[in-house]
């Protein structure tokens, strides 16, 4: 399979900027990036569900030419993509989740032959190795076993599978599965199919990737055999040379203030996928998290935030123990979070003014009345300072562009004058003006003493405001970061650094 | 622009004001001397107290995004049971007494919706399905299948019946309701935190909204609504059919539905619903003026409920277009403890 010249323009952004790329069969070969690079557009390109610009080159498997922008001719050519939720319905049996949205085989008067189904789904549930009732649901299935029922699917129709594209699909094992899913790997080149293997573990792509392509800002920025790639290169690779940006002007002040109080600690939390996570968060700082995707990064808002539950350790907020932690108990001590979904950052149905008065009404109560012309005063007076456009209190959230709608986020918890601000993904998907002047917000408020906790993908936010960066890998705090430390290039080499490396 | 929404222009907002103003002028001159006469219009009015209150109540329950469908049920074992308190005490429990006991039990039956939704997390539609046909059970045991009619005293029945300055104190009744359930929507932090409940249950939490406790508040007010509309009902008849409620419970979506695509479209507001109420009554009024058939008025009901909801449908389809929350989303975040 080959795609040449491909270019993708989104309205204003080019996704993919001529990207060549090909698989040959047999073979793993392994699509890297950081978030942003390219990565998913190219795969939505081949799978179809983008139609890339319309100078791009011929798309071809085996020579054939392919229509891009036509997921049934992918289909029809044998390529197959399983994506990292697998796409699997967990109330419904193995066998249906084999033949989900396709046909069933049928006898006289549509009667679904059965007994056949259930042969035809053993036999594909022999290709990956699985022995198992079709009949049992996949809710009861392992990790592997979900995964390995995703690679049955895909690979059903054996004979007319060219190519399986796996999309982090280690993201959701438990290390001490990679090996299984390794093998199966290796028995699906054995079979003559070509691999796309994307993730993010280098030591991964190490050990089972026969070549290797780099994607950077929507370009391949290197490709070859994996052996002409070790890791420190891949790494300078995936970050790039830019040099940072230049900084907020009130940030790096902001950091000059530190207090002792801790307002946030995380005492050996296990919960999702952190695994005993410790940290400590303290007055006027503002500390970055990074860490790859399932790294546990966004289980600490997520925590903060009762979405994830704790199961083991303590979370300690403004000193104060608290168990099952939610919005409602923190508001009281001083802490807030802003959640990274866009659709619970904000009620789109509501207009700026609501929204923005919504984590506290009580400044504004006198007895049960809500006094509408002081909330309005307080809207106009908070859209002006945040320079929300337009600066018309009374529109729909809806109404409003993603840079704007992260500045109201960002304002309803300001404005409650929080201690402490927890905020995940702040800047994701809002452009670069907005993004510098949620950040000058953020870090003029830290300059009056509020600790921030960034966690963002963003390595530029981190290198702009951030007076510490947390590396989270592995589910815990695996390298804390100060100074001079804190810049794209050891941001992401710490959170790449292989876990083995990091033991010896 | 086109994804977004827009903010709702004159004709979303009062539409339904013209065309009710349209049907008040179109009757008054085909149907000289007949539509427009006080007793005609007081007789509308009146005729509307009762369903006006039952769906007053079920605002808060759509405004939090929880369907109640018990209220028909609430509203018949309330009918039943303070015609029963007369009945089986010969007349001699005082009026305040049983009209207390009648407006707890219905409190009782919301708190039963309430605790089945918000603490045993079942969906609020199949919770109260459920709860109404065990209302209604209930309230043909205690009526024994028949219609309470003994020892009612007077002075209950004067309740639903008295006029003054010859409006009907019933429409006064509606009115009071009217204005608390708009303040309260509209003028309070509970209102508020209802509509931010209904809109985005998940969200709202996030930002603080004690989500639970509002859905919980919610079933306790729709079901005293339906009591009172239930009592009010038992005083005007002067007897106890254990039959009455069922038939109010599709005049109450109806009305509340195409109140919420007018005043403030989006959402399920005060002043949408009582021009939505007069909208049924007129358009029922009317045509029962000109003669048209009794299968008419239920057919008519049932039209503008579904166009009512396809209304609705169709403007928070614009809202939501090119977002990621769709109505099946949210609904899928279930109720968080």
């Amino acid at each position: 399979m080959s795609v040449t010249d491909v270019s993708k323009t989104f309205v204003s952004t080019r996704a993919l900027d001529r990207v060549d790329f090909d698989v040959r069969a047999g073979e793993v070969h392994a699509l890297i990036g950081h978030n942003g690079s390219g990565k998913s557009t190219l795969v939505k390109v081949l799978a179809g569900f983008h139609k890339p610009d319309a100078d791009s080159g011929p798309f071809t498997v085996e020579g054939k030419k392919l229509p891009y922008g036509d997921p049934e001719a992918v289909h029809r050519a044998g390529l197959r993509f399983i994506h990292q939720e697998l796409g699997l319905l967990d109330e419904l049996s193995l066998l249906e989740n084999l033949r989900l949205g396709d046909r069933y085989l049928t006898g006289r008067g549509w009667r679904v032959r059965w007994g056949a189904e259930r042969r035809r789904a053993a036999a594909a549930l022999a290709i990956v190795g699985l022995d198992l009732d079709p009949d049992v649901k996949v809710a009861d299935l392992t990790p592997i076993e979900r995964t390995q029922v995703a690679v049955a699917r895909a690979m059903q129709d054996e004979d007319a599978v060219r190519l399986v594209l796996l999309d982090e699909p280690t993201a959701t094992l438990p290390s001490s599965e990679v090996t299984k899913l390794f093998e199966l790997i290796r028995r699906m080149t054995a079979h003559g199919v070509g691999i796309v293997y994307v993730s993010h573990r280098l030591e991964e792509i190490e050990e089972i990737a026969d070549r290797v392509t780099v994607l950077r800002e929507g370009r391949v920025v290197g490709t070859g055999p994996r052996s002409e790639f070790d890791n420190a290169r891949l790494v300078s690779l995936i970050v790039g040379s830019t040099a940072g940006e230049a900084l907020p002007a009130a940030a790096r002040e902001a950091t000059q203030v530190h207090g002792e109080a801790s307002l946030l600690d995380f005492q050996a939390v296990t919960a999702g996928e952190l695994r005993q996570a410790d940290f400590v968060i303290r007055t006027g700082e503002i500390v970055g998290v990074a860490g790859l995707a399932g790294s546990g990064v966004h289980d600490i808002p997520g925590v903060l935030l009762g979405r994830v539950p704790v199961e083991s350790g303590h979370v300690v907020v403004a000193g104060r123990v608290i168990d099952d932690p939610d919005p409602a108990k923190l508001r009281p001590l001083g802490a807030a979070v802003l959640p990274s979904p866009r659709h619970l950052k904000g009620i789109p149905e509501l207009t700026i003014r609501e929204n923005v008065t919504l984590a506290d009404l009580r400044p504004l109560t006198r007895g049960w009345n809500l006094d509408l012309r002081r909330e309005r005063r307080e809207a106009a007076a908070i859209v002006e300072r945040f320079d929300v456009k337009p600066r018309e209190p009374e529109k729909p959230l809806a109404e409003l562009s993603g840079g704007n709608q992260q500045k109201v986020a960002v304002a309803k918890w300001l404005r409650i004058e929080p201690d402490l601000l927890v905020l995940d993904e702040p800047t994701q998907g809002v452009d670069v003006g907005a993004k510098a002047e949620i950040l000058d917000l953020v870090a003029s408020a830290a300059a009056e003493g509020l600790a921030v906790v960034l966690c963002s993908s963003d390595l530029d936010d981190l290198e702009a405001v951030c007076s510490r960066v947390l590396v989270i890998r592995g589910g815990r705090v695996a390298t804390e970061l100060t100074g001079e430390q804190i810049n794209r290039k050891t941001i992401t080499e710490e959170c790449y650094r292989s876990e083995k490396a990091r033991v010896s | 622009m086109s994804e977004r929404k827009r903010s709702a222009s004159f004709f979303e907002r009062y539409g339904g004001v013209v065309l009710l103003a349209g049907m008040i002028v179109l009757f008054a001159v085909t149907l000289p001397g007949k539509f427009l006469t006080y007793d005609n219009l007081i007789g509308v009015v009146s005729n509307q107290t009762i369903g006006g209150i039952v769906a007053l109540g079920l605002l808060l329950p759509l405004a939090a995004g929880v369907f109640d469908i018990s209220i028909g049920g609430v509203m018949t074992l309330a009918v039943v049971l303070v015609t029963w308190l007369f009945q089986t005490t010969g007349g001699d429990m005082p009026i305040p007494l049983a009209i207390l006991i009648t407006l707890l039990a219905g409190l009782a039956a919301g708190g039963v919706n309430a605790v089945l939704v918000v603490v045993a997390k079942v969906d609020p539609f199949i919770a109260t399905i459920g709860t109404s046909s065990v209302f209604l059970g209930l309230s043909e045991v205690i009526a024994n299948g028949e219609t309470i009619a003994k020892n009612i005293p007077h002075a209950f029945t004067s309740i639903g019946r008295t006029e003054i300055f010859e409006v009907p104190i019933t429409t006064v009744y509606l009115i009071v309701l009217a204005l608390i359930v708009w303040y309260v929507l509209d003028h309070t932090p509970f209102g508020r935190n209802l509509y931010a409940t209904g809109a985005g249950r998940e969200a709202a939490r996030l930002s603080g909204v004690p989500t639970s406790r509002v859905i919980f508040i919610t079933f306790l007010v729709s079901a005293l609504f339906a009591t009172i509309a239930g009592v009010v009902y038992g005083a005007r008849l002067g007897s106890g059919p254990p039959n009455t409620g069922a038939s109010y419970l599709l005049p109450a979506y109806a009305s509340a539905f195409l109140g919420s695509t007018m005043i403030k479209p989006g959402r399920f507001n005060v002043p949408g619903l009582i021009v939505a109420l007069f909208i049924v009554a007129v358009g029922i009024n009317g045509l029962q003026l000109y003669g048209i058939p009794f299968w008419v008025v239920d057919t008519y009901q049932g039209l503008v409920l579904i166009v009512a909801v396809v209304l609705a449908r169709t403007k928070t389809r614009k809202a939501k277009r090119g977002k990621a929350t769709t109505p099946g989303a949210a609904q899928a975040e279930g109720v968080p403890a």
